[in-house]
């Protein structure tokens, strides 16, 4: 029993259980039925460390939904975000929960700045209902996922890459793009408001498209002076162009 | 070493002629295989059918294992009654749910036995609900199912990713997110049925309107810290990092009930 061979099912028997946490929820539950922990013995001596080879981590193999849980152990997500805001260098990181849940609060941010506005000065000011259509919301909401993962997920993977031969730093190079996103959840709600106020008018257009650039060129200077990656003019130019591709399916879709 | 292993995990069932009924064995009975020389099933018996498991008295007049989550035998009963049974149950679970806001006192294993005996009928019910009140009954209705679905399933993952070493599966996590959905389901009332009922009784009057519209944000604000507040009771979690994702899924459900 030395070897603990794993049986490909996602549960809590890929990881070693530590004391204080084992008693939390004393069996595992599958719907109504208890099953009992008395198989504990088979619990592998398994730990969360990456072992930087890209394909497995300790034993769980990316098939595994444990597998995952190495890249959402965020703990420095605010400093991140804070960092990200000032243009600071993030340094080497695996974080995948600043990707999923800066980009899902960058689609719920459109949402509500789209009506929002419309709501306070219509609805509580004067006095008229407005009917938005869920569905409407709804389609917005997974319009700004797609620009986001879609471009997000080509252009860290064109750079991966180029910068990266021979090693896989995929994770790495997406979770800085994510992080970079946080800027777009800063200015969605100052683009909405223009486009309320100014609603109709070309003055609206040539601010909102002035300040979205501002932002890409941002964005670009963050992502490039990541010191982690030796980044080079090609490089640059590949990133520049791909958040503005982002900000013009943005500008026109959203 | 193998029958030890054996008798652990299979209890044959022996006929009791004092009881006339089936019960399960437990370790210290001494176990022979005259019982299978017996083999009428006591059909009055509701859970010999289900294979469930009773409390029954074996024969040795020791009381046999017994799970208190598998207790469900449904076969024997009406229809009625075991809707009214699982209507109960969620109900208590509904209670536990919220003991943040009703100030219960509840034990730690109370939680633990909410993780354990998780269903899917309640997060079911409140989706339809929630689903009716904002479609109107519209062909939205499956959008917004489908949603909804996928909400919870986010929420589960998270919970899921963010504390693999916690005993909980992925399908605990959604029921148990699932429950604080009722919030929602109460919102979406007020919001969707209420609140248009008085702003005709009104006619509209504009003032009405702009009280209503600030009170139906309040009452989202609410509803959100809540939802947060329970489900970080229930699934146990707690800081910034872990219930931010759950703030922005369940403000997403209120905003849509919010904006029609």
């Amino acid at each position: 029993m030395s070897e603990y061979v794993n049986d490909g099912l996602d549960g809590v028997d890929d990881f070693d259980i530590p004391a204080d946490e084992e008693t939390a929820f004393g069996s595992v539950p599958h719907g109504n039925m208890n099953i009992n922990d008395d198989n504990n013995e088979t619990v592998p001596k398994q730990g969360f460390n990456n072992n930087n080879n890209g394909n497995t981590t300790n034993g769980l193999k990316p098939g595994i939904l444990n597998y995952y849980s190495q890249y959402f152990a965020s703990t420095q997500f605010i400093e991140r975000s804070k960092q990200t805001l000032m243009n600071k260098d993030l340094g080497s990181i695996e974080d995948l929960y600043g990707f999923v849940w800066i980009i899902m609060s960058c689609a719920l941010m459109k949402m509500i700045s789209k009506t929002f506005y419309e709501l306070i000065a219509k609805q509580v000011f004067h006095g008229e209902r407005i009917s938005a259509n869920p569905s409407k919301n709804i389609n917005l909401m997974f319009h700004t996922l797609w620009i986001f993962i879609i471009f997000d997920m080509v252009g860290s993977l064109i750079i991966s890459y180029r910068l990266t031969a021979g090693q896989n730093k995929y994770v790495s190079i997406l979770s800085v793009f994510g992080y970079g996103n946080i800027n777009w959840l800063v200015l969605f709600p100052l683009v909405d408001l223009i486009r309320y106020v100014l609603s109709g008018r070309m003055v609206e257009k040539v601010i909102t498209w002035v300040i979205t650039s501002i932002l890409v060129l941002k964005i670009t200077h963050f992502l490039t002076i990541q010191q982690s990656w030796n980044i080079e003019f090609p490089d640059r130019i590949i990133m520049l162009v791909t958040e503005a591709l982002k900000m013009v399916a943005i500008n026109f879709i959203l | 070493m193998a029958d030890n292993i054996e008798s652990d995990f299979i209890e044959p069932d022996v006929f009791d002629d004092n009881t006339q009924n089936y019960s399960a064995q437990n370790n210290s009975y001494n176990n022979n295989n005259s019982h299978m020389d017996n083999p009428a099933p006591d059909y009055s018996n509701p859970f010999f059918e289900s294979g469930m498991e009773t409390s029954q008295t074996g024969a040795n007049g020791i009381a046999a294992d017994v799970n208190p989550v598998m207790k469900r035998g449904t076969l024997d009963e009406s229809v009625v009654e075991t809707l009214t049974k699982d209507l109960f149950d969620i109900v208590e679970r509904l209670k536990l749910t919220f003991t943040p806001i009703l100030g219960l006192n509840v034990s730690d294993d109370e939680i633990n036995d909410l993780a354990k005996s998780c269903d899917m009928w309640a997060p079911l019910l409140f989706i339809i609900f929630y689903s009716l009140c904002v479609s109107h009954g519209k062909s939205i209705f499956s959008t917004l199912f489908m949603f909804c679905w996928f909400t919870l399933l986010l929420m589960g993952l998270h919970l899921r990713l963010i504390e693999p070493t916690r005993k909980i599966s992925l399908i605990s996590y959604i029921s148990l997110c699932g429950y604080p959905l009722s919030l929602q389901v109460l919102y979406s009332l007020i919001s969707q049925l209420l609140v248009p009922v008085i702003i005709k009784v009104s006619r509209g009057n504009g003032a009405v309107v702009g009280v209503l519209t600030v009170v139906k944000l309040l009452l989202l604000a609410g509803t959100v810290y809540t939802s947060v507040k329970c489900s970080a009771f229930i699934t146990r979690c707690h800081g910034f990092v872990q219930l931010f994702p759950l703030g922005i899924l369940y403000l997403t459900l209120g905003w849509i009930a919010t904006v029609l």
